[in-house]
């Protein structure tokens, strides 16, 4: 999510390689977030070869920044006062 | 979620997003291939002995073409070995990055194009220019690339003010030979010693 989050759009073998995660792992985890819509999935072929495309959905995009709002929030309540 | 996870959490995310938006085609060989291109450039154009504004303009700008072809073709070549996308977005972001100092450079080259004042005594603030926006432009690029880049474009905008202050001062620097020896030297020999430093910087990373 957060590649996707820094780019409109990514190949499989760069987001394998951006997370150096296998194959098999990086499928599940494409397939479970695409199938609470907050990726998409697009095939290809370039120069005859398969190219899978992944990019965020709407859902995604929003879903993603209430996320980092939560994480923010909770950094911000612990921070000791005074401090920014 | 504790704070502590919450922030390593964010930690990871940024790194991440970062991360992605790095160039990561080799750039060694382009630079070689521009490096080349530029000394032979030089050799070819005291050989020719090319002393208008007109050729001057004219020859550059197409040995500079001839460089930025050769090294889309070679990124798009190793892009095509990776079976990754050419047009990635961080090949968008280095192209969107030296797309308004290149612009600049070819808005000078026009300039000086167009003065048909003979014999040329003023090109060596057209090459103070060029340098000067080529800098600009690889110091912009080199966000998303390794980090020698942006060394590369910081040596050209110190060597383009240099040279123009020396320029403007010793006569004898501001004749056309002089131009092109320091066409090959910074844009021949420049792009070479990068190559080189990045070659070894990867190569020593690879290693580890």
């Amino acid at each position: 999510m957060s590649l996707l989050a820094a780019n409109p759009e990514m190949s499989f073998i760069e987001m394998r390689e951006g997370l150096a995660m296998t194959d098999g792992n990086l499928s599940m985890h494409l397939k479970t977030l695409q199938e609470v819509g907050y990726v998409a999935l697009t095939k290809s072929f370039q120069k005859k070869k398969p190219l899978t495309t992944c990019s965020l959905t709407g859902l995604g995009k929003t879903s993603f920044a209430k996320y980092i709002n939560v994480l923010e929030e909770i950094v911000l309540q612990n921070k000791p006062p005074g401090k920014n | 979620m504790s704070s502590e996870s919450a922030s390593e959490h964010l930690q990871v995310i940024r790194t991440l997003m970062e991360r992605s938006a790095y160039y990561r085609r080799a750039l060694a060989p382009m630079l070689c291939l521009s490096g080349a291109i530029g000394l032979a450039g030089a050799l070819a154009a005291c050989v020719l002995k090319i002393a208008t504004h007109q050729y001057f303009v004219l020859f550059w700008n197409c040995l500079g073409i001839l460089a930025l072809i050769g090294s889309y073709f070679l990124a798009r070549k190793q892009a095509l070995k990776d079976s990754e996308p050419f047009w990635s977005a961080p090949a968008r972001r280095v192209t969107q990055a030296l797309f308004p100092p290149f612009l600049t450079g070819v808005f000078f080259s026009l300039v000086f194009g167009m003065d048909s004042v003979e014999p040329a005594t003023n090109l060596w603030m057209l090459v103070s220019g060029w340098m000067i926006c080529y800098g600009c432009g690889l110091h912009s690029a080199g966000f998303f690339t390794p980090k020698g880049v942006r060394w590369l474009g910081l040596m050209f905008v110190a060597t383009g003010i240099g040279f123009y202050l020396l320029a403007s001062r010793i006569p004898s620097l501001q004749t056309v030979e002089i131009c092109h020896y320091m066409m090959g030297l910074f844009f021949g020999a420049g792009h070479l010693l990068c190559a080189g430093y990045i070659w070894a910087s990867e190569r020593r990373k690879n290693a580890l």
